[in-house]
């Protein structure tokens, strides 16, 4: 059944992105479009006392300048959309609405917006707004803030408690022969996908009232499109968000909802479409960040290596007016038997940008601290890291008890030892060298939560033999276009090239935002599911008319092949779906289908797996790190295109690794306006940054999750990476840091 | 960006002519460093004399030895020179360690060492500094300051300033010739920059107007190479760099010439007497140490740069030991390999 | 609103005959009415406009509609009207545009639609039901006029009713038509400022893929943001506007160089080559194909930037090592970090 799905075919949408002929948000050519500019707050906290906007507004081009006095009043956000908590503690996102008040809560915050004619003059103008403050001394550090919390949920999922006890973690640590205690500390870090956050938006005039179109950098167009429309006080149906292509995301463009609203403000005041393209640097201030943690990690074990209690706390924080929580224990929770397991989570709310999910969420920074805490435990049983994992290898989830879904950990270890060449190190520390340099092995697990969550799909069938396949869902280089082609030509019998899948559009069949690694799991049944329906209502067209060969069958004795419905029992007897329809006199025929996860999820615990094995090279004169090789191997059910998997899965690596070397957004202390605030004071891995990569998978198909037996693969590669590289350094040198990144200063500072 | 009218330019006379005659022009040639701080909100010329038609862009051998390198030569072009990789590797390396592909195709010689400083306060228009905006405070001194200047810094400024290549120049001794309102005249490339002192806002020691026509570099009969260290393996400004001429007289060195780059408002020439120490020794990785330490005696760490001091010294032993040929170079001479400290990831090593 | 195209063609006469990007020619065509659809993309994924439009065709028409598509190269579903020739027939420049031709060939109707806007089918449906021969009566005033009356027998049959979708970028015909005729640049008058207008612009010629383009621009702004606001040649991307990304490369005479810090008004007299004018229509460059073989990319946003990088580099035919090419190369950022995909595509190409 499956013939396309699985193959390591070539992006359908390679040809549009290679030509530049892809259309990203910025790039709809609306005619009479005006450009938007931010004013962004220079202080961090305080109020907006005024606003002189003279000078602006009589700078050549200007339409309007947009503050809080003109702008539209907002509705306030949902409590919730679709399951995720929005408000509040442990909340997803910015309860504050923008511009509708004088208070400012984070430097950047947009106060205002310039519109003008052209992008220069837009931007001109915006430098000539003169705002006046009554400023206040922002907080900036968990340790001196005067509000922190206890979060009890992450983003309201029941599932996620944030502070958990398992057993009697203090009695248990107390009494433990080995003891670790170590805390483990990660800066803040961005997103920064190379494609800016942008917004067109256009206001008609249409029978029914207002009507909104939104081109826009979302990975959430329907949950986009419901919080603008509860923003605005309109009907869901009058807003419609378009997303063809996303330039990158990595948990940016989902849940922070000030910047398309702006553009819509704006456009309402000007009365004509907007266009607001985000400067690199305000990216910084509204995009969303990984917060800093602060980790203290603690471990107990015997003396052969067995875990008898963690306790994984960790200090995080948020803005003033967010209060999204990294969930750093969501490694700690699971990934080892550990009889007596605790964790929290506290929250500052600082002065400083609203966080948001960033590429493993918790997960990265987390299981960074756990995974480098068990080595340190390793080291300190002498024990091979390898052999201390195996030796706590959890056969079930130790914190709710439940059975894996799928789980070959084992295997993976296995692998990633022999292809990295793990028994040809010495394992002892500083013992190796390459010229001048020093070089280091290190390794650790990773996991990644296997979620799925409901969607939708259509499909319908054209009386020329092409179908199509909807879904709101979007294409942000996971290769969604290609795959649910793949799924969806197999789920109809036709070959790919009459296979169209469309998506990033809010009229689309529903489809949840994009992220948390579960797009696969999540359209792929639905997309399936809605071929299989109208391939039934073909049948039935079919089996009525006493023209068709296939007349009077029964409907399972009859199946799909080659774009034909043909008897299972002879396939010679039957005919092509074209014919069908034609006869029927039908242009085409249409199915839905609407699918969620059942039982299974009840029955089950849903993870990823896999094992990272990393070679490092340390010049330890200057500090610098350079990452040799990485082999990783991971178990995450079947690929549906290997392909497009390898890539997600080496951009999770290097995102991790990323973190692990250079990441690290600055705010100074004093003002908490970023300091850094480009892309050549934030520094991504470059080209040059790229190690050697093998990467493998088990394909074990999970057989629970969904009948595609497809688990998620966007972030597992983020995870573990850090961890490995970080022990890898240790192996190299002798030195544990125990704090991201590992820039060349700190090394030279130990 | 506030408008501006622009120009070209059709002599080096009426360039120079024309941005002298008005206190808000500025020349612009590759743009890189003058368009991107004019975006930023930086630099607000009210006239922009572009000099790119001027061409300059040719690299000729000077009588004696030397070589004349056009101010308009591409980075690009300058590095891969065969006569600048021949005599000059450290010019090689340090251009070839800077920026990227696109930026040094872009960027000139001349463009080059007049680039601004990357201190991020500079950069952002809402922050205090008195380099962009005199009188108004220096936000480095008390915040966040970790690639700031160990020395020459004042309670002004404690800004470095970026370039690869003027740190290079400067061990060179190379020489700026330049036409000025007051005609042509030439400037020792150490002389080019200046300490912030309390006028930060003046980078160098040109008159407003004043062009670069070229950059001489002298006759060298010796070893010279360039080293980097930066946070990413490329496309990423120095932390500290360190440039080497050297030159010897049978197994000692006559001369030794060493500048360093991410530590002060200029290239640091060292100390003449620490490169008096040097001369008339015999190489060695123990009288490198000892240079070493008395080079970074003085040097006065702000809150977040003190890594810079062991740093710094670790790696002018190394390019003088590298220089010096008692430790191997880690790459071909005049590549980017050779100035990369780490080198590039992966496994296989340029060779 | 939409302004309707200037049509080379009047209405009622006959379109002078021309290859359409299936290979056929116009006139071959004829004996049948037919409506040329102008996308303003290839398949455009997020055209949903485009499938509806489909649908509800064959709803009007049942059975009996034929829908031609040009064959698919490679992964479209439709070839593209690259430089735009076809669309020069009709005086588009980069309009979305549906063209209606009657039996014998002659124009009958032509709109435009604004960007951003779904082609409706109600328009086309309206325009077909306007040579229906509704008996005796003349065309319907709905539409256009026919500068003459529809010959008898030009009315639609629902069987013969034949559309071909030809789909073309809005970028690419703006190259092929509007700008062709622009000379070459003039020659560069040194010490001459361009003379601003009132409004501070100054008229600007550049040349971009081989075409001549007359712009009149601020001195301040960017040849990238010239590139894609006003020339709509979005392929070249802004990543970080400030030299830091390389998003925005193009070939400046040759070299690769950052779109986002060089003014526009530098570059008059350059050659400029940007992402679109790499391929030769539908022949993909040798690098931007073998991006696509080893999937050197995932989002594609710095893709363009990349390519163009590489294919600068390759030029010179050398055979880079691995390490060669994460220098050369790392002036160009993916944050979806394709990297590894992308220093064996360029071997690849090297290796050829
Ligand atoms: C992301 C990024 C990374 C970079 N990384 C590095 C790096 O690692 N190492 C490094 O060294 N550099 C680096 N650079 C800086 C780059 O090398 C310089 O911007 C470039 O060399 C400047 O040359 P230009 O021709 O573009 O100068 P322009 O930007 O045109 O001009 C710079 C200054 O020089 C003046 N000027 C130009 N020509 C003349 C002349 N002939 N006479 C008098 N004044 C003149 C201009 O008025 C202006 O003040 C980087 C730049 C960027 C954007
Ligand atoms: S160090 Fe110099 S450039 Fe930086 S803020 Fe202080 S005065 Fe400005
Ligand atoms: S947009 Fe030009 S380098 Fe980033
Ligand atoms: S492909 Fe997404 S940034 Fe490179």
């Amino acid at each position: 059944m499956l013939e396309h799905t699985g193959k390591p075919l070539d992006r359908v949408d390679g040809r549009l992105k290679v030509t530049g002929a892809a259309r990203f948000s910025a790039e709809w050519d609306v005619p009479n479009l005006a450009y938007g500019a931010i004013v962004g707050s220079t202080v961090a906290r305080g109020t907006v006392r005024a606003i002189d906007t003279a000078a602006a507004r009589a700078a050549p081009g200007v339409l309007a300048v947009l503050t809080p006095e003109n702008a539209p009043r907002l509705q306030p956000l949902p409590e919730k959309v679709g399951g995720t908590l929005f408000r509040g503690e442990g909340g997803m996102t910015e309860t504050r609405q923008p511009l509708q008040d004088a208070a400012v809560h984070y430097a950047g915050q947009p106060v205002a917006v310039v519109v003008a004619d052209t992008l220069e003059r837009a931007r001109h103008a915006a430098s000539l707004v003169r705002v006046r403050y009554e400023e206040q001394a922002p907080e900036l550090t968990m340790q001196a803030a005067s509000h922190r919390t206890l979060p009890e949920t992450f983003v309201g999922a029941k599932d996620e408690k944030l502070q958990v006890t398992v057993g009697d973690p203090q009695a248990a640590l107390a009494a433990a022969p080995v003891r670790l205690e170590r805390v483990y500390q990660s800066a803040i870090t961005h997103h920064n996908p190379i494609e800016p956050l942008a917004t067109i938006a256009r206001w008609e005039q249409r029978p029914g009232g207002p009507f909104l179109t939104l081109y826009d950098t979302s990975r959430g167009v329907e949950n986009l499109q419901e919080v603008v429309s509860t923003s605005l006080g309109l009907p869901k149906e009058s807003v419609q968000v378009v997303c063809p292509f996303i330039g990158g995301a990595f948990g940016a463009k989902g849940w922070l909802f000030a910047p398309p609203l702006l553009t819509a403000m704006a456009a309402q005041l000007v009365g004509r479409p907007v266009k607001i393209e985000w400067r690199r640097q305000d990216m910084f201030s509204v995009a969303g960040q990984r917060a800093a943690t602060h980790q203290t990690l603690r471990l107990g074990a015997t003396r052969d290596g067995k875990l008898l209690a963690l306790q994984h706390d960790t200090q995080t924080h948020a803005s003033i007016t967010s209060g999204y929580t990294e969930p750093c224990a969501r490694v700690s929770r699971m990934l080892y038997a550990v009889p007596h397991l605790g964790f929290s989570h506290q929250l500052a709310h600082l002065h400083l940008p609203s966080p948001c999910p960033m590429r493993g969420p918790g997960e990265t920074v987390g299981g960074w601290a756990l995974e480098c805490a068990m080595d340190e435990l390793a080291a300190e049983l002498s024990l091979d890291p390898v052999e201390l994992r195996l030796r706590n290898y959890a056969e079930k989830n130790p914190e709710t008890g439940k059975p894996w879904s799928s789980k070959h950990l084992r295997e993976c270890y296995e692998r990633g030892q022999k292809l990295i060449g793990w028994d040809q190190r010495n394992p002892k520390p500083r013992s190796m060298r390459e010229g001048t340099q020093l070089v280091g092995y290190g390794m650790a697990t990773t996991m990644y939560p296997a979620a799925r969550r409901p969607a939708e799909a259509r499909a319908t069938l054209f009386a020329d033999g092409r179908a199509l396949v909807q879904s709101a869902t979007h294409e942000l280089g996971n290769g969604a276009y290609t795959i649910f082609r793949q799924i969806s030509a197999d789920g109809l019998a036709l070959p790919l090239e009459r296979v169209r899948f469309e998506l990033g559009d809010s009229a689309l069949p529903t489809a949840p935002t994009s992220g948390g690694s579960a797009t696969t799991a999540t359209i792929g049944p639905a997309a399936l599911e809605a071929c299989r329906n109208v391939l039934t209502a073909l049948k039935r067209l079919a089996t009525q008319s006493p023209q068709s060969p296939l007349h009077g069958q029964a409907e399972d004795a009859i199946e799909a092949r080659d774009g034909r419905l043909v008897l299972k029992a002879d396939a010679t007897r039957g005919e092509d779906y074209a014919a069908i329809l034609r006869r029927a006199k039908l242009p085409s025929v249409a199915a839905t289908a609407s699918v969620k996860p059942g039982e299974e999820r009840e029955q089950y615990s849903f993870y990823s797996f896999g094992a990272v094995f990393v070679k490092v090279r340390v010049d330890e004169a200057s500090g610098s790190i350079r990452l040799a090789r990485l082999c990783a191997v991971y178990d995450v059910g079947r690929l549906m295109n290997p392909k497009t998997a390898h890539s997600q899965i080496i951009g999770g690596v290097m995102m991790g690794l990323g973190a692990t070397l250079m990441e690290e957004t600055q705010y100074d202390q004093r003002t908490g306006r970023a300091v850094v605030r480009n892309l050549a004071d934030y520094h991504v891995p470059s080209l040059a940054d790229t190690p050697d990569i093998t990467v493998e998978w088990l394909g074990i198909p999970d057989p629970h999750i969904s009948e595609l037996g497809a688990r998620g693969i966007g972030e597992i590669g983020c995870v573990g990476t850090p961890a490995a590289i970080t022990n890898a350094v240790y192996h190299a040198t002798g030195q544990r840091l125990r704090s991201l990144p590992l820039t060349p200063d700190k090394l030279l500072r130990s | 960006m506030h408008p501006f009218q622009y120009q070209r330019a059709s002599s080096p006379a009426q360039a120079s002519a024309a941005v002298a005659a008005q206190p808000t022009a500025a020349f612009v040639a590759g743009g890189t460093s003058q368009l991107d701080l004019m975006k930023e909100g930086v630099l607000h010329p009210e006239l922009l004399v572009d000099v790119t038609p001027l061409g300059l862009t040719s690299i000729t051998p000077l009588e004696g030895g030397g070589l004349r390198l056009g101010a308009g030569v591409s980075n690009t072009a300058a590095a891969l020179h065969p006569l600048v990789r021949q005599r000059y590797p450290a010019v090689s390396e340090a251009l070839l360690a800077g920026a990227s592909t696109q930026i040094r195709n872009m960027a000139s010689l001349g463009g080059n060492p007049l680039q601004r400083t990357r201190c991020p306060y500079f950069r952002d228009p809402a922050q205090p500094c008195n380099k962009r905006e005199p009188g108004s405070g220096c936000a480095a001194l008390g915040g966040y300051n970790r690639v700031h200047a160990l020395f020459g810094a004042s309670d002004k400024c404690v800004a470095t300033h970026p370039s690869d290549l003027a740190v290079a120049l400067a061990a060179l001794d190379a020489q700026v010739q330049t036409l000025g309102p007051g005609g042509p005249r030439v400037i020792p490339f150490t002389e080019l920059h200046r300490l912030p002192g309390d006028t930060p806002q003046q980078d160098t020691t040109l008159a407003h107007g004043e062009l670069i026509t070229s950059l001489d570099l002298p006759a060298f009969n010796g070893r010279s190479h360039y080293l980097k260290v930066r946070e990413r393996a490329s496309y990423a400004f120095a932390l500290v760099s360190c440039a080497v001429a050297l030159e010897m007289e049978g197994k000692k060195i006559r001369r030794a010439r060493v500048a360093l780059g991410g530590v002060a408002h200029k290239p640091w020439r060292l100390p003449a007497a620490v490169e008096t120490m040097l001369a008339g020794q015999k190489p060695s990785e123990k009288l490198f140490r000892a240079a070493a330490a008395q080079a970074f005696a003085e040097a006065r760490p702000l809150e977040h740069n003190a890594y810079k001091i062991p740093m710094g010294r670790n790696l002018l032993v190394r390019a003088l030991l590298e220089t010096s040929g008692l430790q191997p170079l880690q790459g071909p001479a005049g590549t980017a390999f050779a100035a990369s400290v780490g080198g590039v990831s992966g496994e296989v090593a340029a060779q | 609103m939409p302004t309707p195209p200037r049509p080379l063609t009047a209405l009622g006469a006959l379109v002078p005959d021309c290859a359409l990007p299936d290979g056929s020619r116009l006139a071959d065509r004829r004996g049948q009415p037919l409506i040329l659809a102008f996308a303003a993309h290839a398949w455009d994924p997020a055209a949903a406009y485009q499938s509806a439009l489909f649908a509800r065709l064959v709803q009007e028409f049942d059975g009996g509609a034929a829908f031609v598509d040009v064959p698919p190269p490679a992964e479209t579903w439709h070839a593209l009207d690259a430089h735009g020739a076809v669309a020069a027939r009709f005086g588009l420049t980069g309009q979305r545009a549906l063209v209606l031709l009657d039996e014998q060939g002659r124009l009958r109707w032509q709109v435009t639609v604004a960007p951003g806007q779904p082609i409706q089918a109600g328009q086309v449906l309206a325009a077909l039901e306007a040579l229906r021969p509704a008996p005796g009566a003349a065309p319907r005033p709905a539409v256009s006029a026919p500068a003459e009356a529809p010959a008898p027998g030009s009315g639609l049959s629902r069987r013969t009713f034949l559309t071909a979708t030809l789909a073309a970028s809005a970028l690419l015909l703006l190259l092929g038509a509007g700008t062709a005729a622009e000379a070459a640049p003039p020659e560069l008058a040194p010490n001459v400022a361009p003379r601003p207008a009132a409004d501070g612009t100054v008229p600007l010629t550049l040349r971009i893929n081989g075409q001549s383009h007359r712009l009149q621009v601020e001195p301040r702004v960017m040849l990238l943001d010239a590139l894609r606001e006003q020339l709509h040649l979005t392929g070249t991307k802004k990543g970080c506007d400030h030299g830091q990304c390389g998003a925005c490369t193009v070939h400046l005479d040759g070299h690769s160089a950052l779109a986002c810090l060089t003014l526009a008004v530098m570059n008059e007299g350059r050659t400029i080559t940007t992402i679109e004018g790499l391929a030769r229509g539908e022949e993909l460059h040798p690098v931007q194909a073998a991006f696509v073989k080893h999937d050197a990319f995932q989002c594609g946003y710095c893709t363009p930037g990349q390519i163009m990088t590489a294919s600068a580099l390759v030029q010179d035919q050398q055979k880079r090592s691995a390490a060669e090419i994460r220098e050369a190369m790392s002036g160009n950022l993916c944050r979806c970090a394709a990297y590894a995909n992308i220093i064996a595509a360029i071997q690849e190409v090297q290796g050829a």
